[in-house]
């Protein structure tokens, strides 16, 4: 039988293991931010992200990029992309390869905008699956190859991206990306864009 | 003499009666005030059971709403994403446990009602928590489960496992199911069990015990058709 002294003592311990002092200034941040205080949140996400913290280095990035509560900056909002990239957030891969791509606040670089979109990629997430799809279809940063072309859009599709579906569908009406022409077949993939009915 | 109302039928009057009435009661006075609860248990808890994912409930032209941590990929001004988390319809199993409880004859019936929305609360709670949970994972994960859509915008977080993701959808059918139906009736009748004896596992004997007394029926005697 536990004594109560014991049971407070272990309930204390149980909540402090749901506790993390960054998480919660994060959330407290991003309340103040929901809040439209962008001053204050600004302030708590800028003291964590030079403490480390990815995710606040990731939404600090995102308000310089889209000017929110402070200037507008693409050099700056790379540079926090970059730092969260680093520790694996996959906001920042995805940004920071985008940043790339599109050679916005840095010099483009196809390659490196590859080399993000793989690391993310590989880790499962559609989105960056299908943009190194396009990728290798294109000969952007990286060969052109048709075949992994092909394997990249069925892996994006697989995890629900409905513009991969939709590339690979133009393959087979077009005879893209290596593809025998089969009007069939691209129906047959478009159907897979289509929202599901139930 | 009136002969005394058979207690199954007063049950089934009652119940007839007293579920609309309960219903009334829950859709005009009890709703909104649960869902304000609800969404405040569900922002107490939600620090523990999911840091990264959920800030917390909201409400938007009277519906229910969870603000995800998550970011969303579009590249807009939108710094959160909403997911639809309906607060009333878990609720509304207690006034299914009210409308059986008030029409089910017997002493005590305040107490009655009270253990019994006591033990129901918490599971309204994990309701609402599986709902939740079902929501955050098919943001993440962008497959259509079950009769759920996800989002348009995809989460810039990595999907679930497939295991956890059919999991998480196993816990969406016990919330939007199962429970809705079982938590109710097992709550009753754990409430009721001497009435459930008695009445109705006792009627049903009495009934069978009545069958099987009665004498047997004699084979009909063929007609002799000599004797007219």
């Amino acid at each position: 039988m536990i004594r109560a002294p014991r049971r407070l003592a272990l309930l204390g311990a149980l909540l402090l293991l749901g506790c993390d002092p960054q998480q919660d200034q994060h959330r407290t941040a991003m309340h103040q931010l929901l809040q439209g205080d962008y001053r204050a949140g600004i302030s708590t996400l800028a003291s964590l992200a030079g403490n480390g913290h990815a995710p606040s280095q990731y939404r600090l990035g995102m308000l310089y990029r889209l000017g929110l509560g402070v200037p507008r900056n693409a050099r700056l909002a790379n540079y926090w992309f970059e730092k969260a990239a680093r520790q694996n957030d996959v906001g920042g891969q995805y940004r920071l390869a985008e940043s790339y791509r599109r050679g916005d606040g840095v010099p483009e670089s196809p390659e490196l905008a590859f080399e993000w979109f793989q690391r993310l990629a590989e880790r499962g997430y559609a989105p960056a699956q299908y943009q190194i799809a396009l990728a290798y279809a294109e000969g952007q940063g990286v060969a052109r190859d048709d075949s992994a072309a092909i394997a990249w859009l069925q892996r994006a599709i697989a995890g629900g991206h409905p513009d991969a579906a939709r590339r690979l569908a133009q393959a087979y009406r077009n005879g893209e990306l290596g593809l025998p022409r089969d009007p069939q077949q691209a129906i047959e993939w478009e159907r897979k864009t289509q929202p599901a009915r139930f | 003499m009136r002969r005394p109302l058979d207690p199954l039928l007063r049950l089934l009057l009652g119940a007839a009666a007293g579920l609309p009435a309960c219903l009334a009661f829950w859709w005009w006075v009890v709703r909104e005030p649960l869902a304000q609860g609800l969404a405040q248990a569900t922002n107490i808890v939600s620090p523990w059971l999911w840091p990264d994912a959920i800030l917390g409930v909201g409400f938007r032209e009277q519906r229910s709403l969870l603000v995800s941590l998550l970011p969303p990929l579009t590249d807009s001004a939108q710094l959160f994403v909403t997911l639809p988390l309906p607060l009333s319809r878990p609720t509304v199993i207690l006034p299914l446990f009210w409308g059986l409880t008030l029409a089910t004859p017997g002493r005590a019936l305040l107490r009655r009602l009270l253990f019994g929305t006591l033990f129901l609360l918490p599971v309204v709670c994990a309701m609402v928590l599986l709902y939740a949970q079902f929501q955050i994972a098919l943001y993440r994960t962008h497959l259509p489960l079950l009769t759920e859509t996800p989002p348009i915008d995809y989460a810039l977080a990595l999907p679930d496992s497939p295991i956890f993701y059919h999991l998480w959808g196993l816990g969406r059918q016990l919330a939007v199911l199962v429970l809705p139906v079982v938590a109710p009736l097992l709550a009753w009748l754990s409430l009721h069990r001497p009435f459930l004896r008695t009445v109705i596992l006792g009627g049903l004997l009495r009934r069978n015990v009545r069958a099987a007394r009665k004498p047997p029926v004699p084979p009909a005697v063929p007609a002799d058709p000599e004797a007219r």
